[in-house]
């Protein structure tokens, strides 16, 4: 390309813009008729411009709306607490916060079993968390209680207020699930889905973009997880046991002896919060027990496969609520 | 502020001060495409959208208590898009990476698809941006790409009309002079 006059260049862009003087526009484009460096270069210009304004006119490309509404709520909210604002109202963001907004997207059906049966399971006994955060306590909020009444799954917020959970309700980091005959399915927007079994408390105790972790108190939760990106982690911690994400399906169960890994698809990994056994890899098809009072990771054995796909939702559920 | 603006979304502002839940979902629903947009257009195709969508809205609910009515909520809206990403832009560009561009070292693929053409254009475009200081960068952006005037973009950015057209002057001269330096278009003129 021969280049434009070097005198021309500021001109050629005031005559793009406009802004030159009709006079001095007219002897311009005399001149781009004589000199090919100075009309090229004005052709490029013009051609540049065009981009630019049609790169204005493009939409912007669909993004994950309610995750990040989900996102900035929780932003919101972590920032009052920090703040110990009290007077102003949280607003909107206890709607949909928690990372992916954890959906329910079952377990309600299952509470047509629990009015069959009835026990009322005792306010819940926690083993030690093992780390300094309070330990979950019954709920005392108005009207509410700590125990779910039979059949109810209850959800208890991060300060102790018990109410039922409904379906289709965003959780919060912070908050507990607690199942008594019934069993709940919480979903994430990114499909990793969580069922929580009967008799079975959890703590959704960080819900972060790159870490979510839930907290087994008691019973049972089976976890199908999608895909993880680089660096992001999902784990599950019962009495100081966690279990973390490898794979994609795996199941963790806590009663007052131990607590069972089974890994129906891919690998987990199980370290001990206390130091107890070094870090154990158990593949799929693999179970293992961790006893409560084991200096080792315990006995491998292979994981029955009794448990209902995870990949489709709707026969896991019907699985769920025909039990 | 009900009196300075007037309508619904005088009253959705209000709301939104006052911290009603629904209001402010309300107020993410009718913004987050503009907002999207704007920062898009701002940043360019390689930003990380989502996170700059989010910090953009965060601040938004963070300072509206601020908005007074002086300015359209748009402009306001705008300043605040602005200002998130002009927060990304310096650093970005504090990072030793750097965003010289080397004359006839930018990526440009000839392909048969017009579409991946205009998209690798429009990258150029972006990567030329990227080697402005961020107060020119954005005039710039705002009226070239956004379409604004200079007495908008005065508002936007907290500036005089004077001053916008000043760095919008140096901004165009910086960005075609560099523009001519690379292949953009190159291949179309020898074709």
């Amino acid at each position: 390309m021969s280049a434009p006059c070097r005198r021309n260049t500021s001109r050629l862009i005031a005559l793009l813009s406009g802004s030159l003087r009709p006079a001095a526009a007219e002897r311009l484009r005399g001149h781009l008729e004589r000199c090919p460096g100075c009309a090229l270069a004005f052709e490029r210009m013009q051609k540049t411009a065009a981009l630019c304004r049609s790169i204005g006119g493009e939409p912007a490309p669909a993004l994950s709306w309610r995750q990040i509404e989900a996102q900035v709520n929780w932003r919101l909210l972590r920032e009052e607490e920090a703040a110990g604002a009290a007077g102003r109202g949280l607003g909107w963001r206890p709607l949909v916060a928690g990372l992916a907004a954890a959906l329910v997207v079952g377990g309600i059906l299952g509470l047509l079993v629990g009015r069959r049966t009835a026990p009322s399971p005792a306010p819940a006994q926690h083993p030690s968390p093992g780390r300094s955060a309070p330990r979950p306590t019954p709920g005392r909020g108005a009207g509410g209680r700590g125990d779910p009444r039979p059949g109810r799954v209850n959800v208890v917020s991060s300060k102790g207020q018990a109410q039922p959970l409904m379906f289709a309700r965003p959780l919060l980091q912070g908050e507990r699930v607690l199942t008594s005959a019934g069993r709940v399915a919480l979903q994430w927007e990114d499909g990793t889905g969580v069922l929580l079994g009967q008799q079975s408390e959890a703590e959704l105790h960080r819900l972060r973009v790159l870490d979510q972790e839930i907290n087994l108190w008691r019973g049972r939760v089976t976890a199908a997880v999608s895909h993880r990106r680089q660096g992001q982690r999902f784990s599950i911690v019962a009495d100081r046991v966690r279990v973390q994400v490898m794979g994609t399906f795996f199941a963790v169960e806590l009663d007052e002896k131990h607590v069972a890994i089974q890994v129906l698809e891919g690998k987990v990994l199980v370290e001990s919060l206390d130091a107890r056994f070094p870090p154990l890899e158990v593949p799929s098809g693999m179970a293992v027990q961790v006893p409560d009072e084991g200096r080792t990771g315990g006995r491998r054995w292979p994981a029955p496969r009794d448990e209902p796909t995870p990949r489709c939702s709707t026969c896991w559920l019907g699985r769920a609520s025909s039990e | 502020l009900a009196e300075r603006v007037p309508g619904a979304t005088g009253e959705l502002v209000v709301l939104c001060q006052q911290g009603e839940q629904s209001a402010q979902s309300d107020f993410y629903r009718k913004y987050r495409s503009e907002v999207a947009r704007t920062v898009h257009k701002v940043l360019g195709p390689d930003a990380d959208l989502e996170d700059v969508v989010q910090d953009v809205f965060v601040e938004v609910f963070r300072s509206i208590d601020k908005f007074k009515g002086e300015a359209k909520i748009t402009t306001w809206l705008y300043r605040v898009c602005v200002n998130v990403a002009l927060q990304r832009v310096r650093r970005q560009q504090r990072r030793p990476e750097g965003h010289a561009v080397p004359e006839d070292d930018l990526p440009h693929h000839e392909t048969p698809l017009r579409e991946m053409e205009r998209k690798e254009s429009a990258r150029i475009v972006y990567a030329i941006l990227d080697t402005l200081p961020p107060k020119k960068r954005t005039v710039f952006i705002l009226h070239e790409i956004l379409g604004f005037d200079a007495k908008e973009i005065g508002k936007i950015v907290g500036a005089n009309v004077l001053t916008v057209r000043t760095r919008l002057h140096y901004a165009r001269k910086d960005f075609y002079a560099a523009a001519l330096r690379t292949n953009l278009f190159a291949a179309e003129a020898k074709a």
